[in-house]
């Protein structure tokens, strides 16, 4: 795949989430242009194609959908929603916050910072294939991208 | 030529010290013969004798307006409330006034010729003729409020304080001094006790005039600030006060005399003092204004909360240390518990025809079991939560609120349908979030532990009871022994089996940790196999 016709970025540090999260999508044929990155330094410079990206991607060309988990080491999951959310050729990138726990007071910020949604990662497993599946069905098929 | 005076007469005629005729007369044999010089001589005689009968006259007038005056005196002296000595240049007592008996014991007469020194103890004996002296050369009037305080002796030995003034009376005979005498053992008593009263006070006391310049301090304050007495009485109280906010504080200050009223330590100012050594520190301080004649003074208890701050801080530390802890293991527990579920999920489905139904009886133990552990993370947490959240008090719409909860949990299918009987419920006051959660975790062991009941019925009501609202949920499930009421609402304490009810033996205890924090009650009453009624009361 080319790192420009990417249609979901997937930025999770878990590895374990990350399989269970692209085997669900990939169940229901959204995981043809997939991307996953470890961790949020590694996602900004997909996004913003610097690093090591500055070859093979074009910020001009923005993946549909971000799902974007919150809690990361070293730069986590708030910052990179500022840097794209604050970015005009990002900010229009719909991205989705996904999170362990509803308590996170990181809730508010998130929205304030332009989060288009916020999920709660269940513990048990159908809620998440089910969230997972929404996901998909809802950004990729039904809701318009931005151009 | 022999003339003489063969008789003298002289009449007088006075109405009390008023003259009204004096005449005189002088019998003089064979005037018409005397000489001319002779006759003068009788005519000045006759006229001298009438005006010494006019100057002796005179004389006793003035004699006896003195002694009336004299009289006066003496009685003005002994009507003065405070003893008075009078006193020449040479320290010999000239007058004394009824009083001095009062407060010295000697009579007038006893005492008056002697030297005033009689009235003084021995060891001051040196001191007081050497100040009798200097007052003598500046010789000015010393009123008592200046007064200086002295310790006088009186018949029989006994020493006492005294308060003297002094007033110099110039007179022909030279300067006498007049002292008024008073005897202060009563008010120095009291000033004694006062003294004691604020040195045993517990906090430093700090009584300040409305210049705010210090007029009185007690031990703490010494110990406090590490000034001693002598530096900080006179000196103004922003001494106390660290530099950045002495201007402020003279500010206050004004206001407070302005709108004086007694100020609490509850709703004490906090500050910063400051100590000698320049070291700043954390205090409460409560004000009273105290009226006296010299105006108003105000007196200032200072605690010192240094200690408390710190435990303050640690607290709040140690809170914030708790939630970010929190935080962390919700997250941190719950994503591998995601994982075991979800593979686990992936055997079953991807691997089916691989497993056979003790395969896959197996996989669902363990995702049983998983699933259990997160719901038991969320009650932990949950409950630690509950602990220390603050408590935010609205007007709870209890029946709103219950009817919300039974539509959402009575949703079991296929099982008897439940018969609810909802009482009167009064609304209270109480913190939203976690009062619903008291309802939601009792109703659903309602509904859980009448899941084997054919008809089950569950009653929920309210009762108004010495100031506390009480409400209860009453069930004729599965009941409990009474022997282990005690461990019903602990943490972990379950009383029926995991195989016939699920549970984590953590609802029952936020239960009661939510209602402990509302200020109150929880109790419960059972029978096995009959049923049970739940009980928790919040105050009005």
């Amino acid at each position: 795949m080319n790192n420009n016709s990417v249609e979901v970025l997937l930025i999770e540090d878990n590895i374990t989430d990350a399989e269970l999260t692209i085997r669900e999508l990939k169940k229901h044929n959204m995981a043809n242009n997939l991307v996953h990155v470890k961790n949020g330094e590694e996602a900004l410079e997909f996004i913003f194609a610097t690093g090591r990206y500055a070859e093979s991607r074009s910020v001009h060309y923005p993946p549909k959908i971000i799902l974007l988990d919150i809690q990361m080491p070293k730069v986590n999951g708030i910052e990179v929603l500022q840097r794209i959310k604050s970015d005009p050729l990002t900010k229009n990138t719909p991205v989705v916050v996904l999170t362990s726990s509803k308590e996170s007071p990181d809730i508010q910020k998130c929205y304030d910072l332009g989060a288009n949604s916020y999920i709660v990662k269940p513990v048990n497993f159908e809620g998440f294939a089910q969230a997972i599946k929404n996901l998909g069905f809802y950004w990729l098929l039904l809701n318009q991208p931005p151009f | 030529m022999h003339s003489s005076i063969t008789r003298l007469l002289s009449v007088t005629i006075t109405i009390g010290a008023i003259l009204i005729a004096s005449v005189s007369f002088i019998w003089v044999n064979d005037f018409k013969n005397s000489g001319t010089l002779s006759q003068v001589l009788y005519g000045i005689l006759t006229a001298g004798c009438i005006c010494l009968v006019i100057l002796i006259l005179k004389i006793r007038n003035d004699i006896n307006k003195q002694k009336l005056n004299e009289h006066k005196f003496s009685a003005l002296l002994d009507a003065a409330p405070d003893a008075t000595v009078i006193v020449n240049e040479k320290g010999i007592i000239q007058m004394a006034n009824q009083q001095v008996e009062n407060v010295f014991g000697y009579s007038k007469k006893e005492i008056i010729g002697q030297p005033v020194e009689l009235l003084i103890p021995q060891e001051h004996h040196a001191h007081h003729s050497k100040h009798r002296m200097g007052f003598v050369k500046e010789a000015r009037t010393r009123s008592m409020g200046e007064g200086l305080e002295l310790r006088a002796v009186r018949k029989g030995g006994i020493t006492f304080p005294v308060e003297i003034s002094l007033s110099p009376i110039k007179t022909k005979e030279g300067l006498l001094i007049s002292a008024s005498v008073r005897d202060i053992t009563d008010r120095k008593k009291s000033e004694e006790r006062f003294r004691s009263l604020l040195d045993s006070a517990p906090d430093a006391t700090v009584i300040v005039d409305e210049n705010g310049i210090i007029q009185m301090v007690n031990h703490q304050t010494e110990n406090l600030f590490g000034f001693t007495r002598t530096e900080l009485i006179g000196k103004p109280v922003e001494l106390l006060i660290p530099p950045e906010l002495k201007n402020k504080h003279i500010q206050h200050r004004g206001n407070f005399i302005k709108a004086a009223k007694v100020r609490s330590m509850g709703a004490g100012i906090e500050l910063n003092a400051l100590k000698k050594n320049g070291t700043r520190f954390p205090v409460e301080i409560s004000l009273s204004p105290i009226q006296t004649e010299e105006g108003m003074l105000v007196s200032a208890s200072v605690r010192d909360i240094t200690l408390r701050k710190t435990l303050e801080n640690e607290l709040r530390k140690s809170n914030e240390e708790m939630e970010a802890f929190t935080y962390s293991v919700s997250h941190d527990l719950r994503a591998p518990l995601r994982g075991i579920i979800g593979f686990t999920a992936i055997l079953e489905e991807e691997y089916a025809s691989k497993l056979d139904d003790e395969a896959r009886r197996i996989t669902g133990v363990i995702k049983h079991n998983t699933l259990k552990m997160g719901h038991l993370i969320d009650d932990l947490l949950g409950f630690s939560r509950a602990g220390k959240q603050e408590i935010i008090k609205t007007e709870v719409n209890t029946r709103r609120i219950v009817n919300e909860i039974i539509d959402e949990l009575d949703k079991a299918p296929g099982k008897s349908p439940i018969k609810w009987d909802i009482r009167s419920l009064s609304p209270v006051d109480g913190d939203i979030n976690t009062i619903r959660q008291v309802w939601v975790n009792l109703i659903s062991n309602a509904i859980k532990y009448s899941g084997n009941k054919e008809e089950p019925v569950i009653e929920i009501g309210s009762e108004f009871d010495k100031g506390f609202i009480a409400f209860y949920i009453k069930d004729n499930g599965v009941g409990f022994d009474e022997q282990y009421k005690h461990k019903l609402f602990k943490v972990f304490q379950r009383l029926h089996d995991q195989e016939e009810f699920e549970g984590t033996g953590v609802g029952l205890a936020l239960v009661e940790k939510i209602i402990s924090r509302h200020g109150g009650k929880v109790w419960a009453e059972g029978k096995p196999g009959e049923g049970a009624c739940f009980y928790f009361s919040i105050p009005m």
